[in-house]
């Protein structure tokens, strides 16, 4: 692995809730099917942590398949096998596991995502290698 | 015994039952207390441990993968413990056994906790009061049975335009209600079961139905269904004891 790049990817993939929400998952359980995913988004945004916001989880599942799954494997987090619809966890580095923890805590009490210390916190500041 | 009827009631709570369900709760340790309320229901119960707060968990409900609906951990007390609070209660909103028992319709249960039932009933008569009119059909053992919820149904008919029929053995004599006829089940036709049953007033949107029958002193083997064709053959049947006999 790059890591030199993988900060701006880390960036972007932890920018969106859902794509977080699969991080906290997978470190527990490696693998899913998009299907288990798709209850666990659905149901943490509609009872979960943080505030009860209805969603259809049809929505949830075809956003993850088309959107946030591809990025997720982009980014180097998680390989995605769209044909089997399976998901699994790409072993972070430190600062992956440090900034998931954050965005864990964050995620989890009354505090916003501060994505900015989120970014401290992979260790990689500014770090940019184009690609 | 309920003979004839009670054969009737049997076939229809089986009709009634759906595909097998799936509740999965999620959060950082299995909630092993909400195990005796889950268990109840015959539906597949799975954890997925998750690193969040405990009080942050949820559980889902789930049907041949199709999502149903979630409830939060921050209502899982009044899944303990629920109350059979009468429909127009503040708290009724809220009811997240209410919620619970909806999202399990279809699914047979076995219960030995009266209290339980009676929250597990309101989920029907809560239909039926926020609908305000149609017709709802309520089966006790006996009518002293009744007595108990007479203030609830003396406001359920008295607040609505609610059209009430309550059977049981007649073993005591309930005050006359406006809005509410009471069968003298003679024969003992209902006896076994428990049945509440609302017609949705022609809205299929709005039949449901619990069919319960003691299956031994004190413990009731049922379903709570939303099924339209069930709860129309349902009322169809138990409009016509009512209208069999005076």
């Amino acid at each position: 692995m790059n890591n030199g790049g993988n900060t701006s990817r880390l960036f972007g993939a932890l920018a969106d809730r859902d794509r977080r929400i699969v991080l906290y998952y997978l470190r527990e359980h490696e693998s899913a099917s998009v299907g288990t995913l798709a209850d666990l988004v659905t149901g943490w945004a509609e009872a979960g942590p943080g505030p009860d916001r209805p969603v259809a989880r049809e929505d949830v599942r075809v956003a993850l398949h088309h959107v946030h799954l591809p990025a997720l494997d982009a980014a180097g987090l998680v390989e995605y096998d769209s044909d089997e619809g399976r998901v699994t966890l790409v072993p972070l580095s430190a600062g992956g596991e440090a900034a998931v923890d954050a965005a864990l805590a964050a995620d989890t009490t009354e505090a916003g995502v501060d994505l900015d210390a989120l970014l401290a916190s992979a260790g990689d500041p500014g770090a940019e290698d184009g690609g | 015994m309920g003979g004839d009827g009670g054969d009737r009631l049997r076939e229809l709570r089986e009709r009634a039952r759906g595909p097998r369900k799936t509740i999965t709760t999620f959060g950082p340790e299995p909630y092993d207390d909400l195990a005796p309320v889950l268990d109840r229901f015959d539906a597949d119960l799975r954890h997925e441990s998750l690193p969040i707060p405990e009080e942050s968990g949820y559980l889902v409900v789930e049907r041949d993968g199709e999502y149903l609906g979630a409830v939060p951990a921050a209502a899982f007390d009044e899944l303990r413990d629920p109350s059979g609070g009468a429909p127009w209660d503040a708290t009724a909103d809220a009811s997240a056994y209410r919620e619970l028992v909806g999202l399990l319709s279809g699914t047979a249960f076995e219960m030995d906790d009266r209290s339980r039932l009676v929250a597990t009933a309101r989920e029907v008569e809560d239909r039926a009061w926020r609908t305000g009119r149609g017709s709802l059909y309520a089966t006790f053992q006996s009518l002293s049975a009744f007595r108990a919820q007479v203030p609830m149904y003396e406001h359920l008919a008295g607040t609505t335009d609610l059209s009430v029929t309550v059977f049981g053995e007649p073993d005591w004599e309930p005050p006359a209600i406006d809005g509410v006829a009471v069968h003298r089940d003679e024969t003992g036709e209902v006896t076994d079961f428990w049945v509440v049953a609302f017609d949705g007033a022609g809205e299929d949107d709005a039949k449901s139905a619990l069919i319960a029958a003691e299956e031994r002193p004190g413990t009731y083997a049922g379903v709570v269904t939303y099924d339209p064709t069930v709860v129309d053959d349902l009322t169809a049947y138990l409009g016509g004891l009512a209208a069999s006999t005076p």
